[in-house]
């Protein structure tokens, strides 16, 4: 950047790497004139940990710790998608109580990872209460997960062709008291944050990513449908059943400003939640028997070929490109993150904001660092 | 193929890099993979275009679908491929003053990155199929 070709109060402003409002590593390079933002460069790879190499060293199921570790805030749903794609690349169909099951931890993740993005977006924006509830109520699905599996954040629990350990006993009544305690908490939180005057004054005009350009830069997930997009590949393209529920997809609808606006993206997240609980209650009840390890196979080793497997994470698209050689180790494993799209297009849809106002920003496309960079 | 109402693939899903070499049967070669996706007629087309290892080029999408220019500086950083007309082609997940592409398959990792020792994969992935005991520095073993 030329710095002699400014004029007046433009300057270079650097936010990052270290920003309590950044989610993660990420430094943005952004060149102000006044209190406006002109332009935006990202500066992404500040966690790159060779997560595509490490693939391509270790065996099939070797990987799933390391998907694991990508979106450390869901990593429940990042494992499924891979074993998913495995599954697809070998043939495997699980029985009806591994895919239920699936559904059940997936769902519960979602819940959490939604909690944890709208309490600290709240507390970008500066409310400090909202983060404690949230907190308080994902508290809650990691305990149930811990008692399912024995790791709090890092699961390993969807393996190829099953899961690491059946949900241990009374864990059906443990989510179901869980689900009635969290019902009022949404009510709760609509009233504390989302219909707040201040938080819709600070959120509503701001931000606005348009149909057309979300689909441009393929941007998915909670932050499409806020541009009022109805995709959603449970629905569009179901897995694990998801076709046999009943749910809806929330999108956003401009209630208090313009379409695709900061406010939309959240508060379709604060819905979807809702839509969660209402497919982990049909998943609940349908629990069926059987074996959860019935399909795992001792050793995988995928015939030669290749897949692109692709899942609704709570953070949008999540693909699997991988390409297999016929030997236990994976020849190429590409992974599409959601995440990566959704920053790709944040230059573009705040510029010209304020300063302040790309905080709310960036807390309203949700990105998890971990998995952006891989 | 963006513009025409029956196909209108209207977004791109992933573009990724493959190295093929070293494998039984196959040529040596660079491939760009596009998974292309239609959100209007719900279909998808995967198209792979083969490259020379040897200074790979290839056209920008950039134009068609704007997260191409993230995607092609990813695949630019991890194997050295030149997307020809591309506005900023940077390296994006490693420093930019990285040597080699990390991806491809001969890639050989340099033991210093300015002065401070860089761990092999390798031995990264051995560690973690022996175990270390708890409370090992992983960096000072």
């Amino acid at each position: 950047m030329q710095v002699e070709a400014f004029e007046g109060e433009e300057m270079i402003l650097n936010m990052g790497p270290q920003h309590p409002s950044t989610h993660g590593v990420l430094r943005l390079e952004l060149q102000t004139d006044g209190e406006v933002v002109q332009k935006i460069t990202p500066h992404i790879g500040y966690l790159h940990r060779c997560f595509e190499k490490h693939a391509e060293n270790v065996d099939y199921p070797g990987v799933i710790p390391y998907t694991d570790r990508m979106d450390y805030i869901a990593s429940m749903n990042n494992s499924l998608g891979y074993a998913l794609a495995v599954e697809k690349l070998m043939g495997i169909e699980v029985n009806d109580r591994v895919k239920a099951l699936r559904v059940i931890v997936a769902e519960l993740n979602r819940i959490a990872s939604h909690l944890l993005s709208i309490g600290t977006y709240a507390m970008d924006i500066g409310a400090f209460t909202p983060f404690l509830h949230c907190f308080r109520e994902r508290e809650k699905i990691l305990d149930l997960f811990e008692w399912t599996c024995g790791a709090r954040l890092l699961y390993n629990y969807n393996w190829v062709g099953g899961l690491s350990h059946d949900i241990p006993e009374g864990f059906v009544d443990k989510t179901r008291q869980f689900m009635a305690e969290f019902e009022p908490v949404i009510a709760e939180q609509n009233e504390l944050l989302s219909f707040n005057k201040i938080f819709i004054e600070r959120t509503a005009g701001v931000g606005i990513l348009g149909e057309e350009l979300a689909i441009s830069y393929n941007v998915t997930g909670p932050n499409l449908r806020g541009s009022g997009v109805s995709w959603d590949l449970r629905k569009a393209d179901p897995y694990c059943g998801y076709e046999t529920y009943d749910f809806n997809v929330p999108v956003g609808q401009g209630k208090f400003g313009p379409l695709g606006s900061c406010w939309d993206r959240y508060y379709v997240r604060v819905r979807e939640m809702e839509e969660s609980l209402k497919i982990l209650r049909q998943a609940l009840d349908r629990l069926p028997d059987g074996d959860v390890q019935e399909k795992v196979p001792k050793k995988v080793k995928p015939p030669k070929g290749e897949v692109y497997g692709r899942t609704e994470t709570p953070r949008g698209e999540l693909g699997y490109y991988i390409v297999s050689d016929g030997s236990p180790n994976p020849f190429r494993v590409k992974i599409k993150s959601p995440c990566f799209t959704a920053l790709a297009v944040l230059p573009v849809i705040s510029k010209g904001e304020m300063v302040a106002d790309i905080i709310a920003v960036i807390g309203s496309i949700d990105i998890v660092m971990g998995e952006l960079d891989r | 193929m963006k513009s025409d109402l029956n196909l209108s693939f209207d977004t791109l899903a992933c573009l990724s890099g493959v190295d093929f070499k070293g494998l039984k049967g196959e040529t040596e070669r660079l491939e760009v993979v596009y998974h292309l996706f239609s959100m209007k007629q719900r279909h998808k087309f995967v198209l792979k275009v083969e490259l020379p290892r040897d200074n790979p080029s290839i056209g920008t999408v950039e134009g068609i679908w704007a997260i191409a220019n993230w995607h092609e500086r990813e695949a630019f950083d991890m194997f050295g491929i030149r997307f020809e007309g591309h506005s900023d082609l940077r390296r994006i997940l490693c420093p930019d003053d990285w040597e080699g592409y990390p991806l491809r398959k001969d890639y050989e990792q340099p033991e210093t990155y300015r002065g401070m020792p860089v761990r092999p994969v390798k031995q990264f992935v051995e560690m973690a199929n022996e175990g270390l005991p708890v409370g090992t520095n992983p960096f000072k073993a």
